[in-house]
Formats: C-alpha cells, sequence, structure tokens
C-alpha cells in the first residue's frame, strides 16, 4: 500500500511518531555525547590525579631504588577497581616496580611512552613523571580497565532506547486518541457525501464540528447541497408543470378529436337524413304529382334530386377526408406496382369504354400505410383517368425518379392539365380548377392526397401546362 | 296464424313515411308498426309500459332498427334484446344514415342479423326496402317461438 492510501489515521499516527522519535534520537544523541565525553574526561582526570597521587608517594622508593616500597605504594592502587595495573620505571625507563590487579593478563610495555594517555581499546594508560623538587626520577604508568565506561554506554543506550520505546508507543496511543476530534469532521462529511449521493437526498446537511478549516469546507458544502436542492426542486416543479401542461393540451386535444369525431358522424349521418328527405319527397311529387306539373316544374324536380346527390357525394367525401386525418398510421411494406395494377383494373371495369393506355416501367415497393396508401393511388390515377376523358390516345403513367437524396414518386397524364398560375389552390378542399360541367368532382380528392403524403412525411407538387397534362410528384419518406 | 309483420323503430318522419311508401311501392302489403325511439321499441317487444296489454306472443318477423334514435340509442336497443332470452334471436335490421366501420362492427358484435345503409337517393332506396322485405318476410325461415 503506497503511503498515499494509507487512512488519514494512520498518516497522522505515523507522522506524530516519526516526529517524535526525531526529536528523542536529536536530544538522546546530543545527551549522549555531552554525557560521553563528560565521564570520560571525568575518568581521565581521575586517573591522572590517581597516577600524581600515587607518584607522590613512590619518590620516596626511586629516590632510595626501593622497588619493595615501590611495589606497596603502587599496590595501594587497588582501591580503585578500574585499576588494573601500574608500574613505576627508573630514570632509565627500565621497569622498577609493577602493580598487577589479579586476573589480569594483559602485559606491560617494557619502556614507557611519551607522558601523556594513550586511549587504547581495551585500555586507557596514563604516563606521567615522578619528580622530586622539579627532577624528574622516573616514571609513573597507570593502567585503567575500559570495561566500566563500555557498561556505563550499554546500560545508557538501554536508558535511552527504552525511553524512545516508551515515547514511540506513548505517542502512538496519544496519536491514536487525538485524531479522533481532528478527523471525526472529515469522517462524517464523507458519510454525508455518501447518503447525498446514495440516497438522492438533498435535504441533508453536512455537521459542523468548529469554526476551523473544516467547519469552513462543511459550510462550503452545506452551500452546494442547498444549492442542489435548489435546483432539483425547480427540476421538479418545472417537471410537473410540464406533466400538467401536457395533460391539458392533451386534454384538449381529446376534446377537440371527439369533437372533430362527432361532426364527422353528423356529418355522415345527420347532415344525410334531411337529404333523404329532400331526394325522397321531390320523387313522390314526380310520381304522384307527375300530371299536375309541366316539364319546366319536372325539370325543376330532376335538378332538385341532383343537386341533392351531388351534396351527398360532398359529405361522402368530407367524412373520408376527415377519417383520412384521424386514422393512425400503420406502416409496412407495400407493392405500390400490384396496388396501381388493382386499381386500375377496378378504373377500366367501371369505365370500360375508356381505351387508356397505363404504363408502368418499374417495379416499386415503398413503405407506408396501406389503406391510406391505396385511397392516395385511387384519386392520383382516378384523377388522370378522368382528366384525359377528352383524349384520342389517353395515357397514365406511374413511376418513380431517384435524385440520389431521395425517391420521388410520380402519376403522369396526357390529359386536360392546369393553368400553373393556380397550382397553389390544387390541393385546397373544395378547390376546383375545371368546371363541373367540363369534369365532375367534388375538390377533395388532392387535398385527400396531400394529407395521406403528409401523414407519411413526404411532399406533394404538380407540374402541368394547360392541355398537356399533369404529373404529380410525391415522395414517402416513411 | 297470426299475420307477419314489421316493426320499424323511427324517429324521423320524413325517413319513416318514405319507408312507408317504399313497403307500399314494393307491393309489401303487411302491417308495419312504427315506433319513434328506443324506449318504446323496448317497451313494444318486452310488452311493457304503454304496450302491456299486446299479446307477447305475436312477435315482429323483423325489427328495422335506426340507430340514432332518442332516449335509447339503437345499439343499446340491441344490446338489450340479445341479453334477454324472449328477444335474442329476434331478427333485427340495421336501416341507418351511418357508414361508420365503428357502427357496423358493434352493430355485428351485438347480433344484428343485418346492416343496411339507408341510400340518399330514393330510387335505391326503394330498391333496397324492397328487396329487404322480400328477404325477411317471404325467404327467410323465422327463429322458432322461445319456451316460456
Amino acid at each position: 500500500m503506497r503511503l498515499h492510501d494509507l487512512p488519514i489515521k494512520w498518516k497522522l499516527v505515523l507522522t506524530i511518531v516519526a516526529v517524535s522519535v526525531a526529536v528523542l534520537v536529536i536530544e538522546g544523541g546530543a545527551l549522549f555525547l555531552y554525557d560521553y565525553r563528560s565521564v570520560a574526561e571525568w575518568l581521565e582526570r581521575d586517573l591522572e590525579t590517581t597516577a600524581g597521587i600515587a607518584a607522590a608517594n613512590s619518590t620516596a622508593a626511586l629516590y632510595f631504588e626501593d622497588p619493595k616500597t615501590g611495589a606497596e605504594t603502587l599496590a595501594a592502587l587497588a582501591a580503585k577497581p578500574a585499576i588494573d595495573a601500574a608500574c613505576l620505571y627508573d630514570p632509565q625507563g627500565r621497569a622498577f616496580a609493577i602493580y598487577m590487579r589479579e586476573g589480569t593478563q594483559a602485559a606491560l610495555p617494557e619502556h614507557p611512552g611519551a607522558d601523556g594517555f594513550d586511549r587504547g581499546e581495551e585500555h586507557l594508560i596514563f604516563t606521567g613523571p615522578v619528580a622530586v623538587k622539579g627532577e624528574r626520577i622516573g616514571t609513573i604508568l597507570v593502567r585503567s580497565d575500559r570495561s566500566p565506561l563500555r557498561e556505563w554506554l550499554a546500560t545508557y543506550g538501554l536508558v535511552v532506547g527504552g525511553i524512545v520505546l516508551l515515547a514511540v508507543l506513548l505517542a502512538v496511543g496519544l496519536a491514536s486518541l487525538l485524531q479522533r476530534p481532528f478527523l471525526a469532521p472529515v469522517l462524517d462529511l464523507a458519510q454525508t457525501a455518501r447518503r447525498v449521493s446514495q440516497e438522492k437526498d438533498y435535504a441533508l446537511r453536512g455537521v459542523k464540528h468548529g469554526e476551523d478549516e473544516f467547519g469552513f469546507l462543511i459550510d462550503r458544502f452545506n452551500e452546494m447541497l442547498a444549492q442542489i436542492q435548489e435546483r432539483d426542486n425547480a427540476l421538479v416543479r418545472a417537471r410537473e408543470e410540464l406533466e400538467d401542461r401536457v395533460a391539458t393540451r392533451t386534454r384538449d386535444l381529446q376534446e377537440s378529436n371527439r369533437e372533430l369525431e362527432a361532426f364527422s358522424y353528423s356529418v355522415a349521418h345527420d347532415l344525410r337524413s334531411p337529404l333523404r328527405g329532400i331526394d325522397g319527397f321531390s320523387l313522390v311529387l314526380m310520381e304522384d304529382y307527375g300530371d299536375k306539373l309541366d316539364a319546366q316544374g319536372l325539370e325543376h324536380l330532376k335538378r332538385i334530386r341532383t343537386a341533392t346527390q351531388r351534396m351527398a357525394e360532398l359529405l361522402d367525401d368530407m367524412l373520408k377526408l376527415s377519417k383520412v386525418t384521424r386514422s393512425s398510421l400503420n406502416v409496412t411494406t407495400v407493392g405500390l406496382s400490384e396496388m396501381a395494377r388493382s386499381v386500375v383494373a377496378d378504373l377500366r371495369r367501371l369505365h370500360p369504354e375508356r381505351p387508356v393506355e397505363f404504363e408502368m416501367l418499374s417495379e416499386l415497393t415503398v413503405k407506408g400505410d396501406e389503406g391510406l396508401l391505396r385511397i392516395a393511388l385511387e384519386n392520383l390515377i382516378g384523377n388522370a383517368w378522368k382528366f384525359t376523358s377528352k383524349r384520342e390516345r389517353p395515357r397514365v403513367e406511374l413511376g418513380k425518379v431517384n435524385t440520389g437524396t431521395e425517391t420521388i414518386y410520380f402519376v403522369r397524364d396526357n390529359g386536360a392539365g392546369f393553368d400553373p398560375a393556380y397550382s397553389n389552390k390544387l390541393f385546397g378542399v373544395f378547390q376546383r380548377l375545371h368546371t363541373a360541367s367540363e369534369f365532375p368532382g367534388t375538390g377533395v380528392g388532392l387535398a385527400t392526397v396531400q394529407r395521406i403524403v403528409h401523414k407519411h412525411g413526404g411532399r406533394i407538387w404538380a407540374e402541368s401546362e394547360q392541355d398537356r397534362g399533369a404529373t404529380f410528384y410525391f415522395t414517402l419518406p416513411a | 296464424m297470426p299475420e307477419k309483420y314489421i316493426l320499424l323503430v323511427e324517429d324521423n318522419p320524413d325517413d319513416e313515411a318514405l319507408t312507408l311508401r317504399a313497403f307500399s311501392k314494393s307491393n309489401i302489403g303487411n302491417p308495419v308498426e312504427v315506433v319513434r325511439d328506443g324506449k318504446e321499441a323496448l317497451d313494444y317487444l318486452f310488452c311493457e309500459g304503454a304496450y302491456a296489454v299486446r299479446d307477447a306472443k305475436h312477435r315482429p318477423t323483423v325489427v328495422l332498427l335506426d340507430l340514432n334514435l332518442p332516449k335509447i340509442g339503437g345499439l343499446d336497443v340491441l344490446k338489450r334484446l340479445r341479453a334477454d332470452p324472449r328477444t335474442k334471436r329476434q331478427p333485427v335490421i340495421i336501416l341507418t344514415s351511418s357508414k361508420e366501420e365503428q357502427d357496423i362492427i358493434r352493430g355485428y358484435d351485438l347480433g344484428a342479423n343485418s346492416y343496411i345503409r339507408k341510400p340518399v337517393d330514393f330510387a335505391q332506396f326503394l330498391t333496397a326496402v324492397g328487396q329487404l322485405g322480400l328477404y325477411w318476410l317471404l325467404l327467410n325461415e323465422a327463429p322458432p317461438e322461445p319456451q316460456s
């Protein structure tokens, strides 16, 4: 685990422990060095003093060349346990008297070295003069065992190590205790953030523990939550408003749809009844009172009946148009060519006397509503059939053009055509560009076709010149 | 054997007069009873209200039922006739101006025996009524009387 991934708690503990240990090591080290030097110095001083005393006591022995007394004098050094050996040398540097603590192995040098300290690994040796009235009469060597210093060093190290260990333990304990008030706000904040994100409850707030940096962080966090809560509420309100509006619109739409349906039903049903009365009683008049009317009167009655029939047709066409508007789009693959052939067959049955040539160069398949497309084709081909009635060689064609981006279908005839100046009126309901005596019709057919094409998301337009035939183009993106 | 007759349910007096004329023009001499709304039609067929004293055994051979009727609509009349054991087999022909697909579907679903749209052209209407009378009064075998 990387240091960065350690929980903050352990980072804190580690920091505190590291700091404590560093302080202790530096302080302990300094203290140790100082103490070590003091002890070493003191030991040397003590050795020097002892040697001085022993030298002073040995002057007589040396002076009178009495090694026995010299040895006795040196033996007094046994009182100092650290001193394991001592030696008196005569002025020629020969050993004169020797003291050797029992059990001591290390031999003494045969001749004394220079005056002063010899700081060896095992021993500290002091060499000094033995003098009487300023005249050197010999040399004294006192050797001290180093082991007491080493023991002291070991004890000292043990104590310091113990203290460091204790301090580390104390630091860990204290750090564990102290990190709680320090970390609690952070852990609380993390907990709150987790709940907010899990429960999507933006009403939750972080608990503030104090006015420190964490307090500041929690304040900002709470401010953010408050803003989110506000936006959330605004969003909910907006959505509710939108739903309300959609519901209202839907209601309105359903209402107007119902009204439209009621109206259509009325057109189909109620408006036909009076027409039936007019037609029926006109016929009654003709049958029962025909002998009382002159030819003119009978002609008027005939016209009443014709007009009635025409109105019935208009009502039927209007109803068809409204049905097209109301019906939903059920898109499947439709064989347009097959459908066209069936429409043409119907027209040939209806008008067996018409020698219309029908041409279709390619097989056409489209995606669309079969029922609606049938109505559209019936109207387009039916129109072509009707408006070519005065041609000697009437021709009707169904085909397609690919522009690369879309496929355009067309129905073309060589019939009467229309004046392009009025092409904008072509698709309007009840709009006719020819008189009823020229070509019969209600002016609903092309309006119906346009609605069907628009329902498929397509476009419809026409090109023509008076007496040069007409072409109706349409697209079917559905 | 009592005489075969037709029950015409029609609220429009013009249509009533023209229908009656069509029957006589088609040489259908059978009597035609006329009721003018859905409630009256049900009273007549179930011998209730004003028709409580009518002979229940003497049923119309065929009922010509308009759909758009005051009080109780034609489809509701049909539904109640089909729900009652006395009239569930009663031949009923819907004779109406409506060509709404929904009306046709519901009419057949509710058990209409036939559905005829009144044409505006009276000459056509005459033909339709003539054929209808001939078929239902002469050719069609009426359902047997329900056991009571």
